[in-house]
C-alpha cells in the first residue's frame, strides 16, 4: 500500500497548537475541523445533538488583522497536510473571516 | 468511512523480534468489539541503520496468520511521515509495531450520554507512565 505523505502524529499535534491559538470560543469547532477522523465522530455526534456545538457557542471576539491572517494561514497548512478538504477549510475560513 | 475515536498504540521489540504472541489478546478486544485495529504498520531498524517498514500482507506467513483476522480493513491512516519520525527514534536492531485502533465501544457510550441529555466534553489521554507514578 502506498502511503499517506503526511504523519498522523503530527497532524494530532497540529490540532493542539491550533486549538490553543484560537480562542476558547472557537475551541470546539477548531478541533472538529481540525482532525479529520474525529471530526468524522463529532459528526455523528452533532448529528444527535446539532444545538450543542453551534448554537451554544457565544459570538466570537473579533479578530485583529494579523491574528486573523495568521488563523487562515494555520487553516491552510491543515489543508496543504490534507487534515482539512477543501470545503472544510472553506468552512472555517469563513467562520472566522465573518467572526 | 466513518470511525469512532482513533488511538494509536506503539509496541516495541527491542530485539527486532516480531511475533503474533501479542495477537491473541487483541483478537479477544476485537471479537468482543472492543476495539477495531483500523490500520497496522511495522517498522525495523537493522543493526546497520537500515530501516524498513513492512505493512501486514508482507509479514512472514507464520506472523501473518497471527494478525491477518485482527484487520478487517486497512485504511490508509499511518503515513510517511510517521514511519519517518518512528524509525528516527528507533535503537538499531529493534522494531515497533504501529496499531491504529477505533474505539468502537465508545459510539454506545457516547449515544448513552447523549440520550441521557448529556453532552460529550472530550476525553482526555493520561500516558501511563503518569499513572504509574501517581499510583506508585
Amino acid at each position: 500500500m502506498l502511503r499517506r505523505r503526511g504523519g498522523l502524529v503530527r497532524a494530532a499535534a497540529t490540532t493542539a497548537v491550533v486549538a490553543g491559538t484560537a480562542g476558547a470560543v472557537r475551541h470546539h469547532q477548531e478541533t472538529k475541523y481540525a482532525a479529520k477522523d474525529q471530526a468524522a465522530y463529532e459528526e455523528q455526534m452533532a448529528a444527535q445533538q446539532p444545538e450543542v456545538v453551534y448554537a451554544e457557542a457565544p459570538a466570537p471576539a473579533p479578530a485583529g488583522g494579523d491574528d486573523l491572517a495568521a488563523q487562515i494561514q494555520n487553516l491552510a497548512n491543515l489543508k496543504a497536510q490534507g487534515v482539512l478538504s477543501e470545503d472544510e477549510f472553506a468552512a472555517a475560513k469563513a467562520k472566522l473571516i465573518s467572526g | 468511512m466513518s470511525l469512532g475515536p482513533i488511538e494509536m498504540f506503539v509496541v516495541g521489540f527491542p530485539d527486532n523480534g516480531f511475533n503474533g504472541e501479542i495477537a491473541p489478546a487483541l483478537a479477544d478486544l476485537v471479537e468482543a468489539g472492543t476495539i477495531r485495529v483500523v490500520d497496522l504498520l511495522f517498522i525495523a531498524k537493522d543493526t546497520d541503520g537500515t530501516v524498513a517498514s513492512f505493512e501486514i500482507n508482507e509479514l512472514d506467513d507464520d506472523i501473518l496468520g497471527a494478525y491477518d483476522t485482527l484487520v478487517d480493513e486497512v485504511h490508509n491512516l499511518i503515513g510517511e511521515e510517521d514511519v519517518e519520525d518512528f524509525a528516527d527514534e528507533l535503537e538499531p536492531g529493534s522494531s515497533i509495531a504501529l496499531l491504529v485502533v477505533e474505539h468502537v465501544w465508545a459510539k454506545p457510550f457516547a449515544d448513552a450520554v447523549a440520550d441521557s441529555g448529556g453532552q460529550w466534553l472530550g476525553s482526555i489521554h493520561i500516558p501511563r507512565d503518569v499513572v504509574d507514578e501517581l499510583t506508585a
